[in-house]
């Protein structure tokens, strides 16, 4: 089956930044200390989905689950945290996916975090997040490889989770 | 650190490697399934999934919000250096060709870059690794390392020379090219010097050993108190290595005459891989521990004696167990304190005659 750039591309949105998205706004109910328990109850549901029904989509699936447990639990917790309007930030996700999430770290948290970083690593970040460009482009403008950019990447997501562990 | 927290710096690793990969590119029904089964493998892939969605929002927030400055090159010397190395000398078999390195499901070894060593040579940086850690380097200068689980040594860069001191366990060097400035191994007893090569050098209890996959080595012997000369010429005489071309040095600072080995399987660690050819199961368990935090013992005299030929994951001590249990008729126990006790067989230990792959 042919499919257009468009296609991959909103298929690529559909398929887990909508889903990502949600569960990013859901999570802002959800204390850092709960996210393995809420790990473990998606984890029992995509189990329940059986493998071959999984497969199809797995990312969207994850997310989706993810955002259902995740809205089940500030339920939960709703009559503890009264004014946490999730639903609100829910709604912004919806109708704007480009919005900013705020997920609640601290900026200078992330600043030391990122400058951390390689030079490389962050200009790879910044091209890549801020300005857009496809990872291809960064490629061939920095001189690199692609592989090397996915590299960057890996260990920019690692150097940060492990620098941001207890808030995420 | 514990088997727990390797297996969640793993499992963070996987996730950030597969976020990265379907925000870049559009995954195949295989690329689909192997996702599918890597999350329905244990809640703890789920949970850091979970946070690599996290961890790209927050760093699109903040890079969308102008705070990362745009690179200038002309502050940040090293960038150059960073780039890959061009003259870099690959082994034929392919054995080390950087596309072999970063499977996207199979364990990814983060690399870190070392920068600000090309000025002085005051302060070494100092870079060691725990029992079943494997880590990759990349140097300033282009030159890259694998360093085997157990091992320690000292990065000290100068303008005139690159010098690496091991102080234990194997790392596996791949030296950019640059005459100017000799790329050093120093190991206590001996001292290896290359300008652009692959090889990889090993302290351990039994000495020192040094193989070449690609190019070739001056390896020199030093007695203790020798000493510390890059440049210069000792008088002890050196020991020439070409590709697949391995030497021992001892604990007195001896050469052994120079073997011919497959560099292939000596260097198989750096790939996850451990290769044995007619090896004693002592000295196979031993190389298990280094390298797991399970730990093998062999009780039993006769068997620890048996050559072995075969290839095993390094990671998988239980496999090389199992391996022993099914060929050799061994007794495998699980000890109280989790090591893995190979004992006596019941009935009259087989001869087993071809070579075994267990994967």
């Amino acid at each position: 089956m042919a499919q257009t750039a468009l296609d991959r591309f909103t298929g690529w949105f559909r398929y887990w930044r909508l889903p990502l998205r949600r569960f990013l706004s859901e999570r802002r109910a959800i204390a850092a200390a709960d996210i393995e328990d809420v790990a473990q109850e998606v984890f029992l549901r995509v189990l329940r989905y059986g493998r071959s029904e999984f497969v199809e989509n797995p990312q969207a699936y994850l997310f989706r689950i993810a955002t259902n447990v995740a809205a089940e639990w500030s339920m939960r917790s709703s009559r503890r945290l009264p004014h946490d309007s999730n639903w609100l930030s829910d709604l912004a996700a919806e109708s704007n996916p480009e919005s900013e999430i705020d997920l609640d770290i601290e900026d200078d948290q992330l600043a030391r975090a990122v400058q951390g970083l390689t030079p490389r690593a962050r200009e790879i970040i910044r091209l890549h997040y801020s300005d857009g460009l496809t990872h291809k482009v960064i490629a061939e403008r920095l001189n690199i490889s692609r592989r090397i950019i996915k590299r960057d990447l890996i260990c920019a997501y690692t150097a940060l989770r492990s620098a941001l562990g207890h808030r995420l | 650190m514990s088997t727990e927290d390797e297996r969640r710096v793993r499992a963070a690793e996987d996730a950030a490697a597969w976020l990265i990969h379907m925000e870049s590119s559009a995954m195949s029904d295989e690329e689909r399934a192997k996702f599918a089964d890597w999350i329905r493998e244990s809640p703890m892939h789920v949970a850091e999934m979970l946070r690599a969605g996290l961890i790209h929002q927050a760093l699109t927030n903040y890079a969308r919000r102008g705070l990362i400055e745009p690179i200038d090159k002309a502050s940040v010397p090293n960038v150059t250096e960073l780039t890959p190395p061009k003259n870099h000398r690959r082994s034929g078999a392919g054995l080390l060709s950087p596309g072999r390195w970063v499977p996207l499901t199979a364990s990814l070894v983060c690399i870190a870059v070392i920068a600000g060593l090309l000025l002085s040579r005051s302060a070494p940086i100092s870079v060691s690794t725990q029992a079943g850690e494997r880590r990759e380097l990349s140097l300033p200068d282009g030159s890259a390392m694998t360093i085997a689980p157990n091992s320690r040594l000292l990065i000290a860069f100068s303008r005139s020379d690159r010098l690496i001191l091991l102080e234990r366990g194997q790392v596996l060097f791949r030296v950019a090219k640059d005459p100017k400035r000799p790329f050093v191994v120093d190991t206590g007893g001996a001292r290896t010097r290359d300008v652009g090569t692959t090889f990889s050098v090993e302290r351990g209890q039994e000495g020192i050993v040094v193989t070449v996959v690609d190019g070739r080595v001056d390896v020199r012997p030093e007695n203790a108190g020798n000493h510390f000369d890059v440049q210069g010429e000792g008088r002890t005489p050196s020991v020439s290595l070409g590709q697949d071309e391995q030497v021992t040095i001892s604990g007195a600072g001896m050469a052994e005459p120079v073997r011919k080995v497959s560099s292939r399987n000596e260097v198989s660690w750096a790939q996850g891989q451990l290769v044995f050819d007619n090896t004693r199961v002592s000295d196979i368990a031993q190389r298990f521990n280094q390298y797991n935090s399970i730990q093998i013992r062999v009780t039993d005299p006769s068997l620890a004696t048996r050559l072995i030929t075969g290839v095993f994951r390094e990671d998988d001590p239980r496999s090389f167990a199992e391996f022993l249990q099914s060929e050799a008729g061994a007794a495998v126990t699980l000890s109280s304190n989790g090591e893995i006790v190979i004992g006596a067989s019941n009935s009259k230990i087989l001869e087993s005659s071809a070579p075994q792959t267990t994967r």
